[in-house]
């Protein structure tokens, strides 16, 4: 079910052992290449992307420091993400989504720019910029993906 | 017997010979100021009481002829030459070159009359009628020149012609009898020739208007965009031309599926169709030396590359027979910068990422996307697909439900699955200009061809 987005990262940021929470990241459409990342509160991650080298899709999956899946939800707290809105009124052509989901075992809540507008919203490019630093990491730097 | 006889010798009087130097001089005056030419006229009118010694004998005749063509001396030339039978005069014609024949012919002219100028001019033009003609023109005698013209081809006339002076050429034109109008269609076409040449568009414009309107036509769909448009430019004075080079002139928006409505203009000339958007380019982020002109000149290369010259607008039929706007139109596409554009496209120097257009602005990023070093070109012909003719997208996207999707190597489909070298402008990307054409040729069939 869909839910208040600052909720669900309340909740996960008021537990010590945060468990069943996620995070999705996903920009881009099969012309300009796309990017989806599925983070697990205990760490478990799952990314895919075709902006690689050749446009080749490539996968990645494991466990990682869930200190760093948690480090970005407080970033989105502290960005205030879930007030995050469109700012144009339509998607420029060749636009794709961006969007951060969060959920847990029962909700879930979206945040959705076009990728044209990030430049313009500072507080979804921050959250971007980390969640994309976590992906070059654990992609180990295959994953080529912007942003942008 | 070579010597002519001794009626037939010339002696004109020198007030004779005074009066035709001063009318050859005054046609010099209103010439385009051959100084040579003007030298030798000057020389002869010095000679004016020069008579011809009717005594000599052929020896000395020929010796002193010979002597006067060494020295360039052309009026005792002529009047030595004069003293021979008519057998003997082309034989010694025939010796001279080209330029020889120009001075002999312009001396026989201002210093000769009657008969005896006859006798010289005639084997001269018979030999080289180009040198009688140079010589005509440039002593401002255009009535006889064009009599020379007269018999000639359109090709010969317009060799005889070719290398005249604009100021020549006017002057000519301006002697050329109404009932003439084959040779004056020729000097025309070699003065607008010559004018497209040079560019000059002002001059081009006025040989122009001398043509019937099926003839300036013909001429006009000769010429290259740009030329046309110059002379668009150049032809402000001449009403009756405007509507022979412009069809019509119109600005118009299309509507991409994702909503952004894009704006640029069509200008259907009489040579073809000219779609052009201004576009104020932007440096934004970091680009090196020179870096962004050539990103920008990119841009626009590659609208030029991937959109002009694919298809053309057809006209015709049916419809109650052919009509004066029947042909095929060859469509040209341009971005044109222009600092005071209401479009802007932002150029991201240094970065990677996804190029994409709005209603108002575009993004285009010099490293182009992921592993990409440098945005290809076919993206940017792309992404100026919708700014310039507001083409949708033919790929999937989810957050565009019901677009209609391509598999047919389009430049606007997902060419990096489908093979960036067979992408191509599609003419369903140009079909918005049949309706935009129908106002320019009401009950024509209408339609975007290879």
């Amino acid at each position: 079910m869909t839910s208040d987005f600052s909720s669900i990262v309340t909740n996960w940021l008021g537990q010590a052992d945060p468990q069943g929470f996620w995070l999705d990241y996903r920009i881009g459409s099969e012309f300009y290449g796309e990017t989806s990342a599925h983070f697990e509160a205990d760490g478990t991650y799952d990314l895919w992307s075709t902006v690689t080298e050749g446009r080749e899709r490539r996968q990645f999956s494991g466990q990682h420091d869930p200190r760093d899946i948690g480090d970005i939800v407080a970033l989105i707290d502290r960005e205030h993400l879930s007030t995050v809105r469109h700012v144009r009124p339509n998607q420029a052509d060749d636009d794709s989504l961006a969007t951060v989901d969060i959920g847990d075992a029962t909700s879930r809540a979206r945040v959705e720019l076009w990728v044209s507008e990030i430049e313009s919203v500072p507080a979804f490019a921050r959250v971007q910029a980390a969640v994309l630093d976590l992906i070059r990491r654990l992609s180990d730097g295959t994953i080529l993906e912007a942003g942008r | 017997m070579e010597m002519a006889g001794r009626g037939s010798m010339r002696s004109a009087s020198p007030p004779e010979r005074s009066e035709v130097n001063v009318e050859a001089t005054h046609r010099l005056q209103q010439s385009a100021g051959n100084a040579a030419v003007a030298g030798l006229m000057a020389s002869l009118q010095r000679r004016a009481d020069v008579t011809v010694q009717r005594d000599k004998t052929a020896e000395q005749l020929d010796a002193d002829y010979k002597a006067a063509v060494v020295t360039g001396q052309w009026g005792p030339a002529a009047e030595n030459l004069n003293g021979f039978d008519d057998a003997g005069i082309r034989s010694r014609v025939a010796l001279l070159n080209h330029d020889q024949l120009i001075w002999l012919y312009t001396a026989a002219l201002a210093t000769m009359s009657g008969v005896s100028q006859t006798r010289i001019l005639t084997p001269i033009a018979a030999k080289d009628r180009d040198a009688a003609f140079q010589s005509l023109i440039r002593t401002g005698h255009q009535d006889l020149a064009l009599v020379l013209l007269g018999p000639l081809s359109d090709a010969d006339i317009a060799a005889h012609v070719a290398a005249l002076t604009s100021d020549q050429l006017n002057r000519l034109l301006a002697a050329v009898p109404v009932e003439s109008a084959r040779v004056r269609s020729v000097l025309l076409d070699v003065k607008w020739k010559a004018a497209v040449a040079a560019n000059q568009w002002s001059v081009a414009a006025d040989a122009l208007n001398g043509f019937s309107d099926a003839d300036i036509i013909i001429r006009l769909k000769a010429l290259t965009i740009d030329q046309i448009l110059a002379l668009r430019a150049g032809a402000t004075t001449f009403a009756r031309l405007k509507p022979l080079i412009e069809i019509g002139s119109k600005s118009f928006t299309n509507t991409t599926d994702t909503g952004n409505a894009y704006t640029s203009n069509a200008l259907m000339l009489r040579n073809g169709v000219l779609i052009t958007k201004d576009v104020k380019f932007v440096s934004t982020g970091t680009f090196g030396a020179g870096r962004f002109d050539a990103l920008e000149n990119r841009v626009i290369a590659a609208v030029t590359a991937y959109m002009t010259g694919k298809y053309k607008l057809r006209v015709g039929p049916p419809g109650s027979g052919p009509t004066t706007g029947d042909a095929d139109y060859p469509i040209t596409v341009r971005v044109v910068p222009n600092a005071s554009a209401s479009y802007a496209i932002n150029l991201h120097g240094g970065q990677s990422g996804r190029s994409a257009m709005t209603a108002s602005a575009g993004d285009v990023f010099e490293k182009g996307q992921g592993a990409e070093t440098s945005v290809p070109d076919i993206v940017l012909a792309h992404e100026s697909g919708h700014m310039v003719l507001g083409a949708s997208d033919e790929y999937a996207n989810a957050s565009v439900p019901g677009r209609a999707i391509t598999n047919d190597h389009s430049l606007m489909g997902n060419f990096y699955n489908q093979g960036i070298a067979a992408a191509e402008l599609k003419d369903r990307n140009m079909q918005f200009l049949v309706t935009l054409a129908a106002t320019w040729f009401p009950g024509r069939t209408i339609s975007i061809v290879k």
